[in-house]
Order: C-alpha cells, then structure tokens, then sequence
C-alpha cells in the first residue's frame, strides 16, 4: 500500500517543464527525490522482509510438552479414590458439586463422575467426555460413559504435563486457534482494545490524534490510540523504547502486516503473542498459557469474569498483576465489565454478579521447568540420542513418557519419611543422609518414577542417574547366576568353600576378605552364600566360573560402565549408577528376559503426527532356568537372609526377591529387587562419603520396603521354565531328603544337572545334629540385619572389606 | 544525458517497486528439521543362547512367616504335584489368560491396525495391553506377530519365547508361539533353525 502510493509521487518529477532553470531545479529535485525515493523503498522493503518472514516462517518457537503415561481406567483396576483425586488434581481438574464442563469433576464417596477434556494421544484424539466410576474397596467396579449411561471397557485420562522444555529466550506459549477462544473473550478484548479492529487498515490517525489530544489536556498519558495490530507489532519485532522512530516503525510495520494478511491471522497472532505475565524468567506469552499460569485450566473452561480479566491484563500484564496487586486487577476486570455494560454488550444484572465474584487465580505453582527434574533428565537423555537440543526447544514437540505420577510420589514420600525416621532412630544429624530411588515395570521395563535426591524439586546433582558408588553385594547375584548357568557343575546346593583366603596383590602386599560376621562357615551351600552373603565363599565361586565370565554376565544382564575383573568384583567393588543397577534387576526379574529401560514411548509433532516411537524390546539375556534358581534364592534372602527385616515390613501377602548391599565402613547402603510387577533400586548413602553406620538392610531396604508396600503391585510369580524338578534339600548339610521328612525345604533344579545324594530323614536328622557345631558357629549371627551395626572397620587391600 | 539518466533512475525505481509489490509471502511448511520419523530400535545382534525351555508350571513362592534365624524355611513344595518327575512334563491344559475384555478389546483395536498396515500403531494397543496384564501370553504372543510383519526376526523370536515362557503349560499357545520362531528364523534365512521350531510346534500342538 504504502509502495504502491509511492509508486504514483515518483512519477510526477518527470513532467517536462519549459524554460532550463526549470529544467534543472527539476533535474536536482528528481535526483534528490530519487535518492530518497529509493531510501525510502529500501527501508520498507526491509520492514516488509522482517514482518513477513517472522509472521510466516515459524510465526513461534513453541516449547516441547513433556507428558506422564496416562491412566488406563477399565473395571477392576486397582485404585483407591485418593488416587484417583490425586491424579486428577495433578491435572487441575476442578472438584464440583455439579459437574458441567471439560476439566471438573464430583466425587460422592467413591462416585466420581469426571468431565475430561479432549485430547491427542499419539495414536488418536480423544474427545471430551462425561464419565462416570465407582471406587468400591480399592478397585474401580464401574465405568460408564455418563451421557449415554453405557459401560466403557476402557477410558483413559488425559496425560499429566510434567514439564516443558523451553525455547532459548524462555518464552512460554500454549498456541490457541481462533475457533478455540471463547466468545465472550474475542468480544471484551475488541470492544477494549479495539472497536474497529475489522474497519481499519492498520493504523487510526483519528484514534491516534484523539489519544494525543486527550494526553496533551491531560499532561500526560492516558490513552493509546494503538490498534491491535499495532500492539501486536510491538510485542512481535519492536523494543519497548516509546520514541518517533519506533512509531512511525510500528506504523508501517503495522499497514503492511495488514496488506499481507487478512483479520483474522492477525487476531490470532495477537492472541498468541500478547505478553500477560512473568514467572521468573519464563515469559508467558498468549492468552491459552495464561488461563493455565493463574487459573491452571483451558482457556475453554474459564468462566466470563476470568477471561475479563486476562483482558484487562493485556494493557500491562505486570502493573495488572492479579497475584502481586489483586485489587488493582479486580478494579481494572470491573472496568472492563462496566465498558460492556456501558457498550451494550452485557446484561447489567449479569454483570452485577460477575463484579461480585472472586478474582480467582490459584496460588502460582512451583516455577521452573518441571516438578521432577531427575525424571526429566533421563528423559532428554534419551531424546538427545534423536533429537538437536534447538528441536526440543522450539518445534512443539508432544512427548510421551512411562512417568507416574502416583508411584513418584510414594517414592518421594518413602524416601523423606525413611530417612527422616533412621536419622532420628539412629540420632544422627538431621539431613546428613542422602538417597535415591528408581522403579521400573518388570516385563516392559518402564521407568515409572526416579528420585534424584532427598530433595526431589532440586534440579541439581541427580543421584539416580549419576552418582557412581561402588554396589556392594548387590552385585553377587551375577556372580551366582554365572554358576548356576552353568547346570553340569553347579545348583542351589552345590558346596562353597567359605573358610579364609589369602590373596596377593600385584604390590606383593596380603588381602584377606572377610565376612560381615568376622566369622568363616567352612563349607556352605551355594545358596547360603547368596542368602546370607558371605564374601569369601562368593569370591572363591568367582574365581572359580572366572572373573571374565563375571564381567561378561554384569554386561549381559544390563550394566554399562566397565567394570574391572577382580576379585573385589565379586563383592561389588564397581562403581555403578542406580539406573544401570535398575536394569540389571530388571533382567532378572524378568526371568533373564531383558527390556532396555524406556523412559519414552513417542514423540509427537505439532500437527499430532507421530514422529518416533520407542517400542518395547525383549532380549534374551541369561538362561531363562539358571534366573529361576537364582530368583528363588533372592526371595530366600528376604525369607531369611540379610533381607528378611522385610517379612514384617511388607504386606503378609507380598513375596518379593531382592539383594542387599552395603560397602566398605557402611558408606552405601543399597537394596535391589522385585515384586512380580515392579522393580526398584534404593540406594542411601552421604554426599561426603562418610560412613553411615547402615547396612543394606538397615537403611536402604526401609525406603525400598515404604515404596513396595504403598503402591499397587502384585506379589513375585518367577517364570518356571518346564526342565526345573523340585526336590526337598536339607541345606546345613548339602543333601536331599525324602519329600516326607519334616525337615527340609523345597528347591529347585535344573533337570540333568548332578543332584546331591538323597538321604532318609533319619539319617539326615544324624549328620545335621554331627554338624550343629558348624551350624552354631555360623548361626551366631551372620545376617545384616540381625546384627546392629558396629561402626566403621578396616577394610584390608585391594577395595577393601564389600558385604 | 542527464535526462537519460533522470529517466533510467525512474525506471530503477518504478522496477524495484514492481519487484516489491511482487514479493508477496510464500507460504511453506515451516522449516523441517532433523526429525526421524521410524521406530528407535537397536540393532539386533543374535543370540547363541539356546532356545528357553518350554511351558512352566506356577508356583507359590514364599510363605511370609519369619523363619528360623539360620535354616531355610521349612517351606512346603512350591506346588505339591509339581515335584516328581513325570508331573512337571505333563503340562495342564487350563488356558492362564484371564477373560479380560479389555485387553480383548485391545487386541482386536491391534487387528484393526494391523489390517491396515499401521504395524506401530498396532504394537501400540498391544503395548497398552500390556501395562494392565504384563504376563498375558497372548499379548506377547500378538507382540512377537507384528514384530515378524515388521521385519525384526530377532525381536519376534525372543517376544514369542517370552510368551512361551510366560504360557505355564497352555500347550496351544506354546505350539503358536514355536511357528512364529520358525517363521522368524525362516526370515533371517535360518532354514535349520526353522525345521526345528516347526518340529517343536508340531510336538506342542498335539
């Protein structure tokens, strides 16, 4: 437009003229006019370059959006109605009496009845719908779909957004289209903002001197003659600074977004780039993200004064704070109630009520990225794999996790609430104890929940995935199953030799293992080696099925730091981070069958197309009979082993399996295991390194025991492959029994391998009664837990004294 | 002359303003950038393990009692008719998989997705399956399916094994799950391997 009016001045110097002064004043004025024709045009075309190519190209560098797994509702679901409100609050649904629109819910005893919003799933959109359940003893026992009064086989919730990954300038906005934004929104902001927004053409020279004239009367500024394409040009390309140039900039910028676009693509970009609050250095850009910042609800489901509100806030989002000036809001939404009034627009008994409600923003939500940063970190972990940092930051990606929300939140409760309680019991310094905590589905290997710290909204250090403490016994079972893959030389009797051992060290200098006890069992059954953990028999088995088979099997079952084959190997001298110990118990829980841990399952653009899935993998990792026996030796090690403290710390009918581990001076403590759904690893230690004076079971098996007994699992079911034969064992002595004999307990064997002779109860009753002096000297008290903890002690050579 | 030149500069910027009016907004997906659009699957590297034994027999593990301090527990047998040998090799004949009609509604979605050639998507429901019975053989088993339709015979073997494992005797989910390996490793040009796997398949499904 502007162009095109030059276009018709630029013509008029070539006029001819008659006499030759006039010929050259014309001559020197076409010139001049030329050249700052030419300027001129330059210019504008550098403007036109800039408001098209920022308006077309991207328009937004859009956050990515980092979502939790969403709930699978289905009849007979395990759930209690406190899980359910906590689900649904963590999406910000409203609680009601009378449930209306997307985003509320009621809750009668158990009978809920929820309104979801609608949603794009990777695989579909989901649209809004009115359900109702019922929770009745813990599980849902019914679903239907509230409008048609149908049964729903399954419903799923909308995924809770766990975090945003944020363009480099910290701009935040969630992108609505014009069609999405309530009615009586576009309305007030017009009538506020603009009443001619659809008559003119950019620029209002009559609002402009209508403005300047009532500010020169005033003597200062009191009125804005901007239309809203002018505020959206200065919000869009232009700096703060109010001086001519920038107006005049804003002018023509302003005519020539609208000779390129039509009204309604400036509106919406007006909507999306209104600047309407700040979060610390998170900029909240658009009107859909506001309505989340102080209402933390769609912007569809905002009630009229609210939306008014935002309204009034697009004069100055910060001078109209609602949170920090409630009053000078509350005045400035009444302002712009009484302007529809005023207007015609609305009903003055309507408006009257409106005036009197509430202003309503909820107290603003922990700033930052995201409420669960260890678990966010993983997650762009494994997005960087995929992905450019600039991608993640500015294309809108959706993605997808395995995260829970409920099993977090146990995790987080159990590990402040254990470490609280061990400190005090033990009257240790408060806070001197640190943790971790991670927890994954058995057969999917789904990461569910990680605690990165006993803060779990510090975004710092994040234990879970980075701290590397050597594991301790929690390392053995790799060494167990090394033998035990091998059926035609070892089973679950097979005898070990526990008595002392010396060894040499390259520097010629004696290292002695010992036991946690400071006692040696002479011979012990490899399944008492691993039940009560004895170092030295575990080190000799070691040396025994070579320490390179060892590594070989740690690599195997899912540890990736290199680990050295020493013998202090085999008493978990590695240095491994809880994450990577996660999966090697993964693996065996799993009966040897290993699923790479997944902490994402899609990534989704903006226009909902699936860009990438991370589907779930199996590899068959150890001999699926070789992890039956050793599974069965780990849930003995909670029966009666180092871990057994967890018969009385667990649910009568929760059987788990699971390994404890504490290193040298009691510096880590560490528990791994399983249930028959879940898999966890909780480690508890100090950031100096001192000693803590806690054993495995003593500290970290209390914060994994709180997180097992808390969350819906199911108790272990080990996978018995077809070639395992059962037979009744009499441990103290190595030897079966008669099925019939009352002492004894069942074991499995793998079929073929070299059973230990068989005895009648008689005689097993007289060599076991031969061996009770043995048996006494070992009895004495050799679990961790049955024995208080004595303080730090000298660990000789190599790394020292592992349990 | 300098009229000449007047008039040429006219020209330039009448030109230049032709040119300017032309340059009107193209409009153009916004820029790609690098996005990978297929499945993140690891290489697949075989295996040397020899294929996992066949159909498992449940067991209860542990009676929560505390025990002695030193011996094991006395527990009784895991399953009383387990022990012995002639019993673990009859396998029961009593399907494992729960009625569940959600998870059959899932399957069928599964099929739905299958047949028309969205095989992630399929995946997808059967995973979903999957989070509400991890251990439905016949989850895994649909798993190891669409696995083989996607070309990765690696992961159709060992999910098919997972099913079997994870079958407890179902004799005719065991004798499916040894063609899917057969078909599997018929893919990876296997022929040995595959004449085994049907053998097993032919000795389960009687």
């Amino acid at each position: 437009m502007q162009t095109k009016l030059e276009c018709m001045t630029r013509q008029k110097p070539s006029k001819k003229s008659r006499s030759k002064i006039w010929k050259s004043l014309s001559l020197l004025l076409l010139i001049g006019v030329s050249v700052l024709g030419m300027l001129a045009v330059l210019y504008v075309l550098r403007l036109d370059a800039r408001v098209t190519s920022q308006f077309e190209g991207r328009r937004w560098e859009l956050p990515a959006r980092v979502y939790a797994r969403p709930k699978d509702l289905y009849t007979g679901l395990e759930m209690q109605a406190k899980q359910l409100s906590f689900e649904l609050g963590q999406l910000h649904y409203a609680r009601v009496p009378k449930v209306q629109k997307p985003g509320e819910y009621s809750d009668r005893l158990g009978r809920f009845e929820i309104y979801t919003r609608g949603f794009h799933f990777p695989d579909e959109y989901q649209d809004a719908a009115r359900i109702a359940l019922t929770i009745d003893n813990g599980a849902i026992t019914r679903l239907e779909d509230a409008a048609e009064r149908q049964p729903l086989g399954l419903f799923r919730l909308e995924p809770v957004r766990i975090a945003n990954i944020y363009p480099k300038q910290n701009e935040d906005r969630l992108l609505v289209k014009l069609d999405q934004v309530p009615i009586p929104l576009l309305t007030a902001l017009l009538t506020i903002e603009d009443q001619s927004f659809y008559q003119h053409h950019g620029v209002q020279p009559k609002a402009i001197f209508r403005a300047m004239w009532a500010n020169l009367r005033a003597g200062h500024t009191v009125q804005g003659g901007s239309t809203l394409t002018q505020q959206l040009v200065k919000n869009f390309y232009l700096s703060n600074e109010r001086t001519l140039t920038r107006k005049l900039n804003e002018a023509i910028m302003a005519l020539l977004l609208e000779w390129h676009y039509d009204k309604n693509e400036i509106l919406e970009a007006y909507l999306n780039e209104i600047y309407l609050g700040q979060d610390g250095a998170r900029a909240i850009h658009g009107f859909g993200l506001a309505a989340q910042f102080y209402f933390q609800r769609d912007l569809s489901e905002l009630p009229p004064e609210q939306l008014f509100l935002l309204v009034g806030m697009a004069k100055g989002a910060s001078y109209y704070d609602p949170r920090r000036f409630p009053e000078r809001a509350l005045e400035r939404r009444n302002l712009v109630i009484k302007t529809l009034v005023k207007e015609g627009l609305l009903d003055a008994d309507a408006a009257a009520i409106l005036e009197q409600r509430p202003i309503g923003v909820t107290p603003k939500i922990p700033s930052g990225i995201t409420a669960y940063p260890a678990f966010l970190d993983l997650v762009r972990r494994q997005l960087r794999r995929d992905y450019r940092d600039e991608d993640l930051r500015s294309e809108g990606l959706s993605i997808f996790t395995t995260f829970d929300p409920l099993i977090q939140h146990q995790s987080e409760q159990a590990l402040l609430k254990q470490l609280a309680k061990i400190e005090k019991d033990r009257g240790l310094e408060p806070n001197v104890l640190q943790g971790a905590l991670v927890v994954a589905t058995v057969d999917q290997g789904e990461v569910l929940a990680i605690v990165g710290g006993r803060d779990p909204r510090y975004a710092g250090f994040n234990r879970a995935l980075d701290m590397q403490r050597p594991v301790g016994s929690m390392i053995k079972p790799a060494v167990y199953l090394t033998a035990l893959s091998h059926p035609d030389h070892y089973h679950l009797l097979t005898q070990l030799d526990d008595s002392e051992l010396v060894m040499q060290e390259p520097d010629g200098t004696e290292w002695r293992p010992k036991n946690y006890d400071e006692e040696f069992h002479a011979h012990v059954a490899l399944i008492q080696g691993l039940v009560y953990s004895y170092n030295i028999a575990t080190i000799r088995l070691a040396l025994e099925v070579g320490l390179e088979n060892v590594v070989k099997m740690v690599h195997q079952l899912g540890i990736q730091v290199p680990v050295e084959p020493f013998p202090s190997l085999a008493l978990g001298a590695a240095e491994v981070p809880p994450i990577e110990a996660l999966q090697m118990y993964q693996t065996i829980s799993a009966g040897g069958y290993k699923t790479p841990l997944r902490a994402i399952l899609a990534v989704v653009d903006q226009q909902g197309q699936t860009l990438q899935r991370y589907p779930l993998t199996v590899e068959q990792a150890a001999r699926a009979d070789a992890v039956f026996l050793l599974t069965t030796a780990l849930h003995h090690v909670t029966i009666s082993g180092t871990a057994r403290a967890l018969q009385y710390l667990l649910p009568k009918h929760l059987s788990v399996a699971g390994k404890t581990g504490t290193t040298n001076d009691l510096r880590d403590s560490w528990f791994g295991g399983f249930s028959g759904e879940h898999v966890a690893i909780a480690w508890v230690g100090r950031d100096d390194n001192e000693s803590t004076g806690l054993t495995g079971s003593s500290g970290a098996l209390r914060v994994w025991a709180e997180v097992m007994a808390h969350i819906p699992t199911q108790p272990l079911q080990p996978l018995q492959p077809d070639n395992i034969d059962w037979a009744k064992a009499d441990v103290s002595t190595g030897l079966l029994v008669e099925p019939t004999c009352n002492q004894g307990v069942w074991l499995p064997f793998i079929r073929g391998s070299q059973l230990p002779q068989m005895v009648s109860c008689d005689v097993a009753e007289t060599l076991r009664s031969l061996q009770t002096e043995v048996a006494d000297d070992s009895a004495a008290s050799n679990s961790e837990s049955a024995k208080p903890a004595s303080g730090p002690r000298g660990g000789s050579g190599l790394r020292g004294l592992f349990h | 002359m300098i009229r000449k030149i007047s008039t040429l500069s006219v020209f330039i910027i009448i030109g230049w303003m032709t040119v300017s009016c032309a340059v009107r907004p193209v409009t153009s997906p916004s820029p790609t950038s690098r996005m990978p659009t297929q499945e993140a699957i690891p290489p697949e590297q075989p295996r040397g393990l020899p294929p996992a034994g066949a159909q498992t027999i449940p067991i209860e593990m542990g009676q929560p009692t505390l025990p002695e301090p030193m011996a094991l527990p006395q527990e009784p047998p895991p399953i009383q008719t387990s022990v012995g040998p002639d019993l673990s090799t009859t396998p029961r004949h009593q399907s494992p998989v729960a009625e569940n009609p959600v998870v059959a509604g899932l399957l069928a979605s599964a099929g739905q997705f299958e047949a028309r050639g969205d095989l992630a998507r399929a995946a997808a429901s059967i995973e979903r399956g999957l989070r509400i019975q991890p251990r439905d053989p016949l989850l895994w088993q649909r798993l190891a399916r669409i696995r083989l339709e996607q070309q990765r015979p690696e992961q159709a073997e060992t999910t098919a094994k997972k099913s079997i494992a994870l079958a407890r005797g179902d004799r005719s989910i065991i004798a499916e799950s040894w063609r899917i390996i057969a078909q599997a490793r018929r893919q990876k040009g296997d022929t040995k391997g595959a004449a085994l796997a049907t053998e097993q398949a032919r000795q389960y499904a009687q």
